[in-house]
Formats: structure tokens, C-alpha cells, sequence
């Protein structure tokens, strides 16, 4: 077939070609895999300009030098806080209070607890926290996060919706997305108990140490979990899909990057095994998802769509 | 036509008035798309993202100046962007030729070569992607740029026109001269 004009190729890439147009192009890019893959490495190559720019910690600065008096007084808060959402309940005596941090999709923070555990938020999670040595240390959970707790005596007690996870010193993930389901942990390092707050419960808490995953439900039944690897990619900075389908991939980018990823209703329920890193990017990462599946990508800003190419 | 996530449409009158909150949305959205073009131009990202606050500041001061429509921000801001960029490079310039004793030639500034990327990030990368990366690079920078404001930003010709102050049949042409170019490397 005839190759199509090099203007009509370049508004394909910029993703304002007429649907003729489009049509065209696809149809020339389907003539050759390997053009198809080198046309989807220079749109990589355009995008990929640097995605370390990050807003949230970016507003942070900026704000207080706006002089308009709303943030003056949150200055000395929003420098401790980088990248994140933070609220502290109050002024005085602010360590015996909960702080609050919420990270919005496409941020993943990371905050140090007066105890000096560490915690880091994966996007669009959130938690309300104490941390008193020696007095209490807690940590109510919405979503998924990774913890590294300090060794101290005074137990440290993550609470995700029905369950409970204690333990003295250890480094592990809590997984409690799933707002009907199951709440997973998943432990790198030293050993916690997973047991659920529900009174009528008959379980005993669970042991699980270094190596072992395991969820728990509403009345503390216990699974195993045998995914660890792919649990705890995040933390790694990758993602790890075995066999997940493609609208479970989309809602994950969507966290992790902060976009919009629409999926064709013939594609949601294919399955993908991949392997990406974070940052790689939103762009190449989707790219590469529809090379794995003859889709088709349109972008407009920060919303992508996947559909499925016109035979 | 692509042009991203609308911004909302009472925003510039809102900043106008100096609400806070509507100027920190614009910055969410605009903020980092500002800072990856300017680090188009100065190579550094830390300079780069100070270029993009200052940018901001100066934004927030002058509001109440901006000559702009709703429908022209987008460009309004990337030819903002692209101004400081392009004096900053020049300062460079005269910095750099203070230094060697050389006149600065503001000329120049505009045809900087990439600046060469140490050995072991050559290696690591993938040969078909390295042959495509060779034809960017060697693609003049304003073909470049043209290139990232309408494939990473989805803006018009128009909007591109107005960016780079030139006509949109100026922004016809460098496309028109990049893609040449990259057929080839494309097969």
C-alpha cells in the first residue's frame, strides 16, 4: 500500500488525525511489527521528558510565596511534609495528637513517624497516625502501604478496616484497597500478627514472618498468599502483573500515575503478564501494553484510551 | 482535536481576583508539562523546575496583566515558559563566554547541541531505540520542540504557532522537515 504523508503521520502522533486519517496510518502500521514498535518508541522517546517534576511538593514552596496570609502560617507544616497532604489536628503539643496524610494518584509519599518507623502511602491511600514511644503507636489505614518499623517495645499497631496487624520491628506491606474484600500483608522482614478486630472472632492472631504473605477476612479466617513478589514490586518501584486482566492494569496505572486509562470493553478482561518499572512511564508503559495486544492507544492529555484495532 | 484536560472556564477570572486555590490547580496541571519543556531547552532539571517557580511567582504577581483568553492559556503559558527557557540558555551563554573570554552570540543559543549523554547510559540502551534517538537528536531543536508541544501536549498548530512565534505554516513546515527525517528511521 502507499505509505501515508508525513504530515498525516504526524498528526496521528499528536493524536488530532482525522478518523480516516487514522485509519491509514494504522493500516500501514499493522503492514510492518517492527515499524509499528520503532513509531511507538518515538512517541516514548517525545514523552519521555521528565516526569520528576512533582507538583505537590512544588505547590508547597511555591505557596508561601505568594504572600496571601492562608499559607503563612502552614509554612513550617508544608516544609516537612514534601510531596504529600499533610494536616496536623492543631498547634500545641502537636505530637500527641493523629496527623493525617493522604496521597493524592500519581504520588506516593513517604513520612517518618516520631518513633522513626517509616511509612510510604502508595497513591491514593491514606492514614491517620500516633507514634508516642513508649506510650502508643498506631496507624489506621485506608488503601496500601509499606511500613518499616522501628524496634521499640511499645507494639506497633497498623488497623486496616477489619484487621489488625502488630508487631515490635519489622518491614512489611498492608494491602486493604479492596473496600468489600479480603486485607492482605505480605512481610520482608522479621514477623508481625495479623488478627481482626471483629469481638465475635474465635481466631486466634496469626504468625506470619519474613517470606510469608497471607490475608484476612471479616471473620479472621486466614489465607495464604503466594504473590509476594508482585505485592511488594511497588515498594521496588515496578509493577508485576501475572496474569491480571487489563482493566485491573488500567486502574493501577490510573493510581500510579494519576491518569485516566479508558479500555475498550473487548479488551478489559484479557489478561496480562508484565513486567514494568515505574519509571518507565505512563506513556511507554501503555504503549507497550498495546503492542502486547495489537491495541490501538489515542491520547488526549492526561487521558488514554485502549481499543482494540480495526481488522 | 486532542488539546488535554480542559481547564476550567471561570479559572483566569478566579486567579484574576486572586483566589489561591484556583491558581494552585492551574499549577498542578501545568507545573510539571512547563518544567519537561523547559528542560528541553536547558538540559538541567533542577534549573529547570526553579525556572518553572519563578515562572509561577512572576504569574501570580502580574495577574491581574495577563492579556489572555481561556482558550489561549495553554499556549499563553508555553510561550511563557519558552521565553525563560531561552533567556536563561543565554545567560549560559554569556556566563560561558565571560569565562573562555569569547563573545557571547545570542544567535547561538538557539542551536545548542544536545549535550553528550555519559558512555554507560549509551550503552545500556537499545540499539533500534539508540538509531531513533540519533535521528531526534540530530533533528534541528526547534523541529524538536515542535514536536514535544503537539505529540506530548496535543497542541494545535495554531497553538504551536503562537508558542514559538511563528506562523502555523512556519510550524507546517519544521513538522513537515522532522518527520522527513525520521521516516526513514521508522522503515
Amino acid at each position: 500500500m502507499t505509505s501515508p504523508d508525513n504530515l498525516v503521520i504526524e498528526r496521528y502522533l499528536a493524536g488530532d488525525a482525522s478518523p480516516d486519517e487514522r485509519r491509514v496510518v494504522e493500516a500501514w502500521l499493522r503492514e510492518d511489527p517492527s515499524r509499528a514498535a520503532r513509531v511507538a518508541q518515538l512517541r516514548t522517546q517525545v514523552d519521555r521528558a521528565n516526569a520528576l517534576f512533582d507538583a505537590h511538593q512544588g505547590w508547597q514552596q511555591l505557596a508561601p510565596r505568594l504572600s496571601h496570609g492562608r499559607w503563612s502560617a502552614a509554612r513550617p507544616i508544608l516544609g516537612a511534609a514534601a510531596a504529600s497532604l499533610v494536616f496536623w489536628f492543631g498547634w500545641q503539643g502537636w505530637s500527641n495528637r493523629e496527623q493525617q496524610l493522604a496521597a493524592a494518584p500519581g504520588t506516593s509519599p513517604s513520612v517518618a513517624l516520631a518513633d522513626g518507623s517509616r511509612v510510604r502511602l502508595a497513591p491514593g491511600s491514606s492514614m491517620v497516625w500516633r507514634a508516642r514511644p513508649g506510650r502508643d503507636r498506631y496507624v489506621r489505614l485506608s488503601g496500601e502501604a509499606w511500613f518499616e518499623v522501628a524496634h521499640a517495645e511499645t507494639p506497633f499497631r497498623v488497623y486496616a478496616r477489619h484487621a489488625v496487624i502488630e508487631d515490635i520491628g519489622t518491614r512489611f506491606a498492608v494491602d486493604a484497597r479492596d473496600t468489600q474484600g479480603d486485607v492482605a500483608v505480605t512481610v520482608e522482614e522479621g514477623e508481625v500478627s495479623l488478627a481482626t478486630v471483629a469481638r465475635d472472632s474465635t481466631q486466634a492472631p496469626h504468625r506470619l514472618v519474613a517470606g510469608q504473605g497471607a490475608s484476612i477476612d471479616q471473620t479472621g479466617r486466614i489465607a495464604s498468599l503466594t504473590d509476594f513478589d508482585a505485592r511488594l514490586a511497588w515498594v521496588r518501584g515496578d509493577f508485576v502483573w501475572r496474569d491480571v486482566a487489563v482493566s485491573a492494569v488500567a486502574a493501577d496505572l490510573e493510581r500510579w500515575f494519576g491518569v485516566v486509562v479508558e479500555v475498550d470493553d473487548s479488551l478489559r478482561s484479557l489478561r496480562l503478564t508484565a513486567r514494568y518499572a515505574h519509571q518507565a512511564g505512563a506513556a511507554e508503559i501503555i504503549e507497550g501494553i498495546a503492542l502486547t495486544f495489537g491495541a490501538r492507544v489515542s491520547r488526549d492529555g492526561t487521558r488514554w484510551t485502549l481499543t482494540r484495532s480495526a481488522r | 482535536m486532542s488539546s488535554t484536560t480542559p481547564l476550567a472556564a471561570d479559572l483566569l477570572q478566579r486567579i484574576a481576583r486572586g483566589d489561591s486555590t484556583a491558581y494552585e490547580s492551574l499549577y498542578r496541571e501545568m507545573a510539571p508539562r512547563l518544567c519537561a519543556y523547559i528542560t528541553r531547552y536547558v538540559r538541567d532539571p533542577a534549573e529547570a523546575a526553579d525556572l518553572t517557580q519563578q515562572l509561577f511567582l512572576d504569574l501570580w504577581i502580574d495577574r491581574a496583566k495577563w492579556k489572555v483568553t481561556a482558550p489561549g492559556l495553554r499556549a499563553y503559558l508555553f510561550r511563557c515558559a519558552r521565553n525563560r527557557a531561552l533567556n536563561a540558555r543565554r545567560r549560559h551563554r554569556v556566563e560561558d563566554s565571560w569565562q573562555d573570554g569569547v563573545n557571547a552570540d545570542p544567535d547561538q543559543a538557539h542551536s545548542l547541541p544536545a549535550s553528550p549523554e555519559p558512555a554507560d547510559v549509551k550503552v545500556i540502551r537499545l540499539e533500534a531505540e539508540d538509531a531513533l534517538q540519533r535521528v531526534l537528536d540530530a533533528l534541528p531543536e526547534r523541529c524538536r520542540m515542535a514536536m514535544h508541544l503537539r505529540w506530548k501536549e496535543g497542541l494545535s498548530y495554531a497553538e504551536v504557532a503562537e508558542v514559538m512565534e511563528i506562523t502555523e505554516k512556519g510550524v507546517e513546515k519544521l513538522l513537515g522537515r522532522g518527520m522527513a527525517a525520521l521516516r526513514a528511521a521508522i522503515g
